[in-house]
């Protein structure tokens, strides 16, 4: 089976063609030719472009499957889903959830479908790994009447997900029985925590929005809910000016007074100020969630590093796991832990396969 | 040393007169309805030698209170205060310890007193009344948040720039300082360590606010508490730890009402906002498993009550990881010292922490303070009441005597 993954960029679809057992032949960059702000796409020169990158590395010219990432799918979405009209239109209904990605990427899928009608294109979503995390961790402390279906989604989840299989490996090589309590650290430009136990999660450090939680290249994190209210009170500032600052001024690039990185946090062999501060925020928060983590599962056996970032984990994970082996009192094993430089269209690909495979009834390739 | 401790409310004022430094107790009482513009008028109880007495007079502001309070102590030579000790919720940046009242000081705490615009005006219109009414008796001020002024870098600084965090004063301060403090000191003594090798996680779940505090070598190192008392926990009625775009969204959809929506997160929010019941966790417990008539429990109630364990749940978790080698785990004020199921919810199954309570015990801890876990415990899990008071008079018996 020919495999095409594809992520929806600015001006273009960042294209991966993988072989059956997750064979990466080619990646690219696919140009949305033709491509305005709220403008139509140039379906021809779209079939084009994929068609091309098809012959020139398998011996066809469209691929079996296509698969496409989506940042968030809301409580809509609790699997993966082929797209046909039905989906698009559920899709096009979380449109004011998310509406710096949704309406973009409804648009673009319907121009691929246009492009490649006899190819099925498969939805995979970065919140339905979470759709089963229990209510206590899901809720907020507010009332129901205040903010109806209000839910922590996280966010990741395909990298929870991989993560997990990773996890699997080792614990079965390892042959010990039961459940494994894995935590996965997911290093991204928005870094995120969960707590899985088995399969299921139980935990994660992302919310409503990424905004929650660690803090990110230069989303703020955690923060106590009433400095919103003092930003409007004692700055005089506008919904506009405060989520400028949350999400673009704050994190790493506060802390470290310059646009950094999370690797760029270990690069430095003499770091000043700032990168040391922002280090130690970061390790500090981690090293809490990673607390949390094991309090939620009652415990801890594997550590999972992955994301874009994760050679960076290299670094920070000897002395996460020196902390955390020295809070575990009579533990019998000590934790095990692995960085995974799987790459995310590899993830994608690989979890379209094992969703194509694992589903029951098994899932019919038929393009919608 | 006689200390008359005060603890303003907004329309009250508590107070205690402690002979130090045996803290024993010679009277206290409370002057309620101050400013009260309503059919039942001001008055002032108090209680001296077992008995009560409730006297109905009217009381405009805290002046007038303290007037009121000073009235009833004079009529007794035994009681003349030495040291008038008040508590302040909110030091700012400017006080880390407990200080003594001079004009200086005054004029701080009218300067930072929006910190805590609830608390605070009312507890520094109180110092000034006393220092214009008895300029010549001795005043100290203690802080909840100076517990917590030892907190590193790490654990106060939140992600934003750095206008944010120096010139406006946005990190974390952490409250319940006092308290914390307390029953780490008497943790201390329980278990025969100098308090300053103590490490330990300090649990004060009151029936209205409720913080956690990481404690090492008997200092504070980080707090659930944050710039405000509404980071952290879920309590009575405060929301706790929030995602940052649900605020902005929540002022978007009240059209910008900035004081509306602090309103909702602070005071309808909780245990009493998702419960739909009582602000009270005990109210909630109590309903959980009763069973409607088809025999099925109240989910709403059951959420409302996971939700708040889990939440110290985890925050405990994240304490004993940071501390690694915790001596004790704390619990204190009316729910961490009353209720049970709650510390079992938290502190159960925590074994991989070293953690392993006494189910007996914990149900019936006896008289405080208690000691709650198993034997081959590594870690103890103390029960022990707060007294703020106590801790406050003795600060300022400390400050006096220095």
């Amino acid at each position: 089976m020919l495999t095409l993954t594809l992520k929806l960029k600015n001006h273009s679809l960042a294209a991966a063609l993988f072989a059956d057992g997750g064979q990466r032949l080619a990646d690219g960059r696919i140009p949305l030719p033709g491509r305005k702000p709220f403008g139509s796409l140039d379906a021809d020169a779209l079939v084009q472009n994929l068609r091309r990158l098809c012959q020139q590395h398998a011996s066809q010219s469209e691929p079996d499957l296509v698969v496409v990432p989506v940042p968030y799918g809301g409580t809509e979405f609790s699997g993966p889903a082929f797209v046909d009209d039905q989906t698009l239109a559920r899709l096009n209904g979380l449109a004011s959830q998310a509406p710096l990605h949704i309406p973009r990427l409804a648009q673009v899928l319907t121009e691929l479908r246009r492009a490649v009608p006899g190819v099925p294109i498969m939805l995979l979503f970065e919140t339905t790994f979470f759709s089963s995390l229990p209510a206590r961790e899901a809720s907020y402390g507010l009332s129901p009447a205040a903010a109806p279906g209000l839910r922590r989604m996280g966010f990741h989840g395909l990298s929870h997900e991989a993560a997990v299989d990773e996890a699997w490996t080792m614990w079965l090589k390892s042959r010990r029985c039961g459940t494994p309590a894995i935590l996965s650290l997911v290093l991204e430009q928005r870094p995120e925590v969960a707590a899985v136990l088995g399969r299921e999660p139980v935990m994660v450090t992302g919310g409503v929005t990424p905004l929650e939680g660690l803090p990110g290249e230069t989303t703020c994190g955690e923060l106590d809910p009433s400095l919103v209210l003092s930003m409007k009170q004692d700055c005089g500032w506008g919904p506009e000016q405060i989520n400028l600052v949350l999400t673009r001024e704050s994190g790493l690039r506060a802390l470290a007074e310059r646009r950094v990185t999370i690797s760029n946090l270990y690069q430095d062999r003499t770091p000043d100020d700032g990168m040391t501060l922002a280090r130690d925020v970061f390790e500090y928060l981690v090293l809490k969630a990673a607390g949390m983590a094991m309090a939620a599962m009652g415990g801890l056996d594997i550590i999972v590093v992955s994301g874009r970032h994760a050679r960076a984990g290299t670094r920070m994970l000897p002395t996460l796991l020196y902390r955390l082996e020295h809070a575990r009192r009579g533990a019998k094993f000590p934790i095990m832990s692995c960085v995974s430089l799987m790459p995310r269209d590899e993830i994608c690909a690989r979890l379209a396969a094992r969703g194509i495979e694992s589903a029951s009834p098994p899932m019919r390739l038929v393009a919608g | 040393m006689k200390v008359l401790v005060f603890n303003c409310g907004s329309s009250s004022l508590k107070y205690k007169m402690l002979e130090m430094p045996a803290g024993v107790q010679l009277c206290g009482g409370e002057a309620q309805r101050i400013g009260a513009k309503t059919a039942e008028g001001s008055r002032l109880v108090h209680r001296q030698d077992g008995e009560s007495r409730t006297i109905e007079v009217e009381m405009k502001d805290h002046a007038g209170a303290f007037r009121e309070v000073m009235r009833r102590l004079q009529a007794d030579p035994t009681l003349a205060p030495d040291v008038v000790a008040h508590r302040m919720v909110h030091g700012g940046g400017v006080f880390d310890a407990a200080a003594a009242v001079t004009p200086e000081t005054l004029a701080e705490l009218e300067r930072i007193q929006n910190l805590a615009p609830i608390h605070n005006p009312p507890a520094t219109a109180l110092v000034r009344a006393v220092s214009e009414q008895m300029p010549s008796l001795p005043q100290t001020v203690v802080f909840d948040t100076a517990f917590h002024a030892t907190l590193p870098p790490r654990a106060s600084i939140y992600a934003l720039p750095r206008t944010l965090r120096e010139d406006r004063g946005y990190r974390k301060y952490g409250f319940h300082g006092t308290s914390h403090r307390f029953v780490a000191g008497e943790a201390a003594r329980l278990l025969g360590k100098p308090f300053t090798e103590l490490n330990a996680v300090s649990c004060h779940l009151g029936s209205g606010g409720a913080s956690l505090c990481a404690i090492r070598n008997g200092r504070s190192i980080d707090t659930t508490m944050g710039y405000s008392p509404l980071q952290g926990l879920m309590m009575s009625t405060r929301c706790g730890d929030l995602d940052p775009a649900v605020v902005m969204n929540l002022v978007a959809d009240r059209l910008g009402d900035s004081a509306a929506v602090e309103a909702l997160l602070n005071k309808k929010s909780g245990v009493l906002g998702m419960s739909g019941l009582s602000a009270d966790i005990r109210d909630v417990l109590r309903q959980a498993d009763a069973a409607d008539p088809d025999g099925a429990p109240d989910d709403t109630l059951r959420l409302t009550a996971g939700l708040y364990a889990w939440r110290i749940r985890k925050y405990l978790g994240a304490y004993l990881a940071v501390l690694g080698n915790a001596d004790a785990v704390i619990f204190t004020d009316t729910i961490g010292e009353e209720v049970p199921a709650v510390r079992r919810a938290v502190a159960g199954g925590m074994e991989v922490f070293g953690v392993r309570l006494d189910a007996a015990r914990n149900a019936d801890p006896g008289s405080l303070p208690a000691d709650i876990a198993a034997p081959e415990s590594a870690v103890r899990v103390l029960v022990i009441a707060t007294n703020e008071e106590i801790a406050i008079a003795r600060e300022t018996y400390q400050l006096m005597a220095a």
